[in-house]
């Protein structure tokens, strides 16, 4: 079961608006796969994330130290593949552990983890818009745990679509 | 000979100090997640307790896995690192070896330890039979073969044990039901009738108790012990940990275009 919404922000701080938006509905051992290019806004959308989960500390991109925590609300674990060549890099990272545990597994470059995890998750693709800092975040809701959550995330879209 | 044993490669983290007569000291943590913040502590204590200096030891011993990938790369550093240090050898164990000695007093026809790998697989190892790995149902299927009474030790056992226990485990005519099998695990009692097995009774199965939820630090001590003084003991350098995980590949990037020199100062990407 899957369900696609998007989201148009106009600014890095609407990215990161909307992850914070977002965070309510987080619930332990979900799974959200970032996908986007360099400077696509996921890392902005991360920290909203974090912020929502109602994490103080700094969020920073992990793409040199591949794995960082934030505790909130839920722990919340922000993973950077961009670095990795190999599948077993990646299954190296132990993320399956880390869900065991209840956190909530953030991904960015999150297509390198589409097989461990692709079926169950929110995909979080972030394109380029007209201007430098516009951002088109398209959200796909995979699997049971999210569909039961899709209403709710397009309430969240609904009131996030206003003027910035 | 004196060593000191170190196993994290599951839901505990736990260290023993033992030498030729049997442990002089144990000591086992739930961890959650906090492996690596509590092994070197409780390392520090089991030498306080023991007044065994480090100085003294003749191996360090750890389990190798398989099990928690975070939690054998914490015993596995740790063990390294203590016998480069002291330029003494590593006795390694796999966890399902450990499992097995742990259980080695039960009287059952069959044990088969089994850890939980996550991702919905298990690892195990049949008596005289190599390490394998694949679903709870594949090794349910598997467990047919075997000689009954059969005995499930391990974080895997327990975790999967209404599929590892269905499917024709149930003793027929005088054989023990598995509630007593259970129970004699837990406590390491012989079985009532100890060897005598029920004629054409179906495999009866049972699953060790939570004291077999992680491979007790003990068995390993002890374990290692003996595999030292039959000289079975390695270079820390050529100790490999079992993560026993999926066949690698490259990852298929499609997306990442091969980007600009990496920012190594640390501002990263995106």
């Amino acid at each position: 079961m899957t369900t696609r919404s998007s989201s148009l922000t106009a600014s890095a701080a609407a990215t990161e608006a909307l992850g914070r938006s977002i965070a309510p509905l987080l619930e332990g051992r979900d799974v959200l796969l970032l996908v986007g290019g360099l400077g696509a806004g996921k890392t902005t959308f991360v920290r909203g994330l974090a912020g929502g989960l109602g994490y103080a500390g700094q969020v920073t991109s992990p793409t040199f130290t591949l794995c960082h925590t934030y505790d909130g609300r839920l722990a919340l674990v922000h993973v950077d593949l961009w670095r990795l060549e190999r599948a077993a890099e990646v299954a190296d990272l132990a993320l399956e552990e880390e869900l065991e545990e209840g956190s909530v597994l953030v991904v960015e470059w999150g297509e390198a983890a589409d097989d461990l995890f692709g079926a169950e998750a929110l995909v979080v693709n972030f394109e380029p818009g007209r201007t430098d800092t516009e951002r088109l975040v398209g959200l796909e809701a995979r699997g049971t745990a999210w569909a039961a959550r899709a209403g709710r995330l397009r309430d969240v879209l609904e009131a996030d679509r206003h003027p910035v | 000979m004196t060593l000191l044993a170190i196993e994290s490669s599951g839901r505990d983290v736990a260290v023993a100090i033992a030498d030729d007569t049997g442990p002089l000291a144990c000591m086992t943590v739930r961890s959650g997640r906090r492996h690596a913040e509590l092994l070197h502590p409780l390392v520090e204590q089991v030498h306080e307790v023991t007044g065994v200096a480090l100085a003294s030891l003749d191996a360090v011993a750890v389990d190798v896995g398989p099990g928690l990938f975070t939690g054998i790369r914490v015993g596995m550093a740790a063990a390294k690192g203590f016998a480069l240090a002291l330029g003494i050898p590593v006795v390694p164990l796999t966890s399902l070896e450990i499992l097995r000695s742990a259980c080695q007093d039960i009287s059952f026809a069959s044990v088969v330890p089994v850890v939980d790998l996550r991702r919905g697989e298990v690892a195990w190892q049949v008596p005289g039979g190599p390490m394998e790995h694949g679903s709870p149902d594949s090794l349910a299927r598997l467990l047919d073969s075997l000689e009954p009474p059969v005995l499930l030790a391990g974080d895997g056992a327990l975790r999967y044990e209404s599929i590892l226990t269905a499917g024709g485990p149930v003793a027929e005519g005088d054989g023990p039901a598995p509630q007593e099998l259970r129970r004699a695990a837990g406590a390491g009692r012989r079985l009532p009738g100890d060897g005598a097995r029920p004629q054409g009774a179906r495999p009866a199965r049972a699953v060790a108790g939570a004291a077999l939820g992680a491979p007790p630090v003990a068995s390993l001590a002890v374990r290692a012990v003996a595999e030292l003084q039959r000289g079975y003991a390695i270079d820390p350098r050529s100790v490999l940990p079992i993560y026993l995980r999926d066949a690698d590949a490259r990852i298929n990037w499609t997306t990442r275009h091969d980007a600009p020199a990496l920012d190594v100062a640390g501002a990263g990407a995106d």
